[in-house]
């Protein structure tokens, strides 16, 4: 029986997920309970959006580095709005969120396929000039709780519904839908598929007729949007909006995307894996802080190692699994 | 102006502009003191820019050298407070460095995990062991020597971070421009696998690029902690965004092998204030696909010197890569070994001349037998040597050594430039320099025959307007038939060199028939500057259609 590659790497992701879960299992007493569940389902809810994201960027061969500024500043634009105009209908809310997010996408977007920028440069850049915008903008001050309207940081605790204690929340809901959708979208349209084309071949997308740029500034306004909606996420959860919100997300993103297997020269990669990635590097994070034979300071230290070690295991596994050569990376 | 559409002309230019309106503003901004100042708030950084250069020319990234810088200030901090002299602590904390880039080596040479997720896991994770080492503390009190180095001048008011900047940036230049290395560490940027065949131990490049990275930057993160006196977890935290900000804004193609130079303009990206451009330190274009191999300084001789385009740099790229077959002889030997020594004794023997052109090898099973290694590491070698030109494998008629002639030679070269379109659009960029200036010798000099022959390709493309194929055999022949009509041999070679090269890449666009439409006006133009005998009109029909075609090619590839 042959199993494609793309299943393959995700079995292999599982497999490392469970472990995982079993070490921390053996190591720390009452781990497996509902709320560690409820816990993590939550942190994920806001990564995965903006890991498929990011998988979308990497994908058409680029990436999104400033991915974290645009969280902090959908949160705090899409919260200011809100406090400005508290009686905004609850639906429009996150499609507000969107929008404003995929506008700061579509910057990057337009500054890549218009300019042919390389996007390590042009990101790099706007990482630095979205957070400044942030930062001139909101003169310093923060968006705080109290002066949302209630219903948004209810919100990020609502359940759609609950297993015994396991409380599956909207939110989490939300972000699993987008997944589905990104993955439909990515294995089963012709518009998904163009960005593994322009990923794998740019030369060969491009004499086949598709349109590079315009695949390209899509995977950035996606990019952009989702992380919009995760922006949305980040005010429902925590309510007090600084100007460093997201400071940080992007390279967890890059994180989740490259644990996850996709390729990080473009072309191949598929949206679950990166859920899983995401999951398990919150799963990581969150785990090792209750984990009493390290110090807390040693949390960092740990949580690099393992993403390497997750990545190695991956990498070697898939290469025994296919009887490949050593040289060359994963195709 | 020509030395304005340069990338370098360009940073140039704007460097002036800002010292220009901070001069205006500030009567101290022109000060020496103050340059030094402004220099110095960033030179660790661009220290370890230098070493990141490297590092990106060569394909890679290395996103955990703030973190290493972290690492060796905190670790000498927590070693002195434990009681190590000074001098140790400085000692030990290099050799951290240096272990922070072997493990990094390992994971990217060792399992071949791209640098990027690799040095991304490390920056988290050696940052990760700066907070283990000094929590959430502060670290100071320093020896005064130790501080001094760091605030000090040694010579006037130079301090020993600027002076130790100024040696390795001349020591950076030498090694990427003069030493068989720094040739490897562009060949491999471009393309490794080209690079694999040639002979050359990739890993081993690549596992010494990133140990110098984590030295240099073990010892940045040392300068830092003296400038400043004391040590927290979060020292050089974020600096690597910047770095790599410094190396691309130099011109440093991302994508590896294509560093227009290492001489970056170093730029503090996060200081709003005075802009912190530096000019000094601008080093001569090193590029590996036209380098002149001459080091000038961009101000006097403009950075885009159309002398160092054009033909000569052409050949000098071809030459580049091969003439290191020769210096990996002495380097060791990694995993390949057995297939890659073949590789060299046969072109030893080429070389020697104890095989020379046309000459056949043996049959594979006695080469296999003489050199007493397996029948595929034979073929393997034999295919290696025919992509790159040396043999040439006729089906069912033996192995032959090829007539070593530039133009074959360069195929592998025309494969990897048909690849890319980027190489592409450079190629033309290289063709707008040096086909109008044949375009114009040959106005003069085309008899009539030529002439007929010109007017006959160009008929015939007008005539049946579909057809590709046509199109490309009758577009070569016009272009070489001017070629060869400039009455310089040397010329019109080099000429038909940059003709050769993309022509797969070219004759798949040209499969579009707008492109085809456009050439074949363009065609009619430099026809009938050429049967006037006009030169300058010639040269000037000839250089819009290269730049039409450039254009519409960048259009088609994006590049």
């Amino acid at each position: 029986m042959r199993i494609p590659l793309s299943t393959l790497r995700i079995l292999v992701l599982l497999a490392v997920f469970v472990a995982t879960v079993l070490f921390f299992a053996s190591q720390i007493d009452g781990y497996l309970n509902a709320r560690l569940f409820n816990r993590i389902s939550g942190s994920v809810a806001v990564i995965a959006l903006i890991a498929v994201g990011q998988a979308f960027v990497v994908l058409t061969r680029n990436i999104d580095l400033s991915i974290g500024s645009v969280v902090g500043c959908t949160a705090y634009f899409t919260g200011g709005i809100l406090i400005a105009y508290p009686g905004l209908p609850p639906v429009l809310v996150p499609l507000l969120a969107m929008v404003i997010g995929a506008l700061f996408g579509a910057v990057n977007g337009f500054l890549v396929a218009r300019f042919r920028l390389p996007s390590i440069i042009v990101t790099l850049a706007t990482l630095a000039i979205f957070r400044s915008i942030l930062v001139q903008s909101s003169d310093g001050s923060s968006i705080t709780t109290d002066r949302l309207p209630p219903w948004l940081p209810n919100f990020a605790t609502q359940n759609a519904f609950a297993v015994g204690d396991l409380q599956i929340r909207w939110i989490v809901v939300i972000s699993i839908l987008v997944v589905l959708g990104a993955h439909l979208f990515l294995t089963r349209l012709r518009a998904g598929r163009q960005f593994y084309a322009i990923g794998s071949n740019p030369d060969a997308a491009a004499f086949a007729g598709i349109n590079a740029g315009r695949t390209i500034f899509q995977a950035f306004v996606i990019s952009g949007a989702l992380a919009g909606l995760a922006g949305f996420m980040f005010l429902s959860r925590f309510g007090n909006i600084t100007v460093v919100a997201g400071l940080g997300l992007e390279l967890k993103s890059v994180g989740a995307v490259v644990v996850g297997g996709v390729n990080i020269f473009g072309g191949s990669g598929n949206v679950l894996g990166v859920l899983i990635g995401a999951t398990l590097i919150d799963l990581i994070d969150t785990s090792l802080v209750r984990w009493e034979l390290v110090s807390e300071f040693w949390r960092e230290a740990v949580l690099g190692l393992l993403i390497l070690l997750a990545v190695a295991a991956d990498t070697v596994l898939i290469r025994r699994l296919l009887r490949r050569k050593p040289a060359g990376g994963t195709p | 102006m020509t030395a304005l559409r340069s990338w370098e002309g360009f940073l140039f230019a704007v460097l002036i502009l800002i010292y220009l309106v901070n001069a205006w503003n500030s009567p101290v901004f022109l000060t020496s003191g103050n340059q030094i100042n402004m220099f110095q708030l960033s030179v660790e950084k661009i220290i370890v820019a230098l070493v990141m250069t490297f590092v990106i020319i060569n394909g890679e990234i290395d996103l955990s050298v703030a973190s290493v810088m972290g690492l060796s200030a905190c670790a000498f901090g927590w070693m002195f407070q434990q009681g190590v002299p000074a001098g140790g602590a400085v000692a030990l904390a290099l050799a951290i460095g240096f272990l922070c880039g072997a493990f990094n080596a390992f994971w990217i040479v060792g399992f071949g995990i791209p640098s990027l997720v690799v040095t991304l896991a490390t920056m988290i994770a050696y940052r990760g062991f700066v907070r283990v080492l000094v929590e959430d503390r502060g670290i100071g009190n320093f020896p005064d020597w130790f501080d001094a180095l760091g605030q000090k001048g040694l010579i006037g008011p130079v301090t020993l971070a600027i002076l130790i900047f100024a040696v390795f940036a001349a020591i950076a230049v030498l090694i990427l421009q003069r030493t068989a290395f720094g040739r490897k560490v562009y060949f491999i940027g471009a393309n490794r696998a080209v690079a694999e065949y040639s002979g050359l131990d990739v890993r081993a490049v690549k596992a010494r690029i990133f140990i110098a990275s984590g030295v240099v930057s073990a010892l940045a993160g040392l300068l830092f902690a003296a400038r400043v006196g004391a040590v927290r977890g979060d020292i050089a935290n974020g600096f690597e965004l910047d770095i790599i900000t410094m190396v691309l804004l130099g011109g440093v193609s991302i994508f590896g092998g294509g560093g227009h130079h290492v001489g970056h303009h170093p730029r503090d990206p996060d200081r709003a204030g005075p802009a912190q451009w530096h000019g000094a330190c601008q080093y001569h274009r090193a590029y590996p696909d036209r380098r002149s191999g001459r080091a000038s300084d961009p101000v006097s001789h403009g950075a885009d010197d159309p002398r160092n385009r054009g033909a000569p740099d052409c050949e000098g790229s071809m030459k580049q890569p091969r003439l290191h077959l020769v210096k990996t002889l002495a380097d060791p030997i990694g995993k390949k070994a057995v297939s890659e020594l073949v590789v060299q004794r046969i072109l030893d023997l080429v070389k020697t001349g104890h095989l020379s052109a046309g000459d056949k090898l043996p049959a594979e099973r006695d080469l296999a037998d003489q050199l007493d290694v397996s029948r595929p590491t034979v073929r393997e070698a034999l295919r290696a040597l025919s992509i790159l030109g040396v043999l040439e494998i006729r089906h069912g008629g033996g192995v032959y050594v090829t007539a070593l002639n530039a133009e074959e030679l360069l195929s592998p070269m025309d494969f990897f430039v048909s690849l890319n379109a980027q190489n592409m659009a450079e190629l033309f960029d290289a063709r707008i320099h040096f086909e109008p200036m044949l375009a114009g010798l040959a106005a003069e000099r085309l008899t009539e025959t030529a002439l007929a022959r010109l007017g006959t390709l160009v008929a015939a493309q007008v005539a049946d307007p579909e057809d590709a194929d046509l199109f490309h055999d009758t577009d070569v022949e016009f272009h070489k038939t001017i070629l060869e009509a400039s009455g310089n041999d040397f010329l019109s070679r080099f000429g038909k060199l940059l003709q050769l090269l993309g022509d797969q890449g070219r004759q798949a666009f040209q499969k579009r028939k707008s492109i085809r439409q456009q050439s074949v006006e363009d065609h009619q133009v430099i026809l009938s500057a050429l049967q006037a005998h006009d030169p300058a009109a010639a040269q000037r029909a000839m250089r819009q259609h290269m730049v039409n075609v450039r254009n519409a090619l960048r259009e088609v590839t994006g590049a």
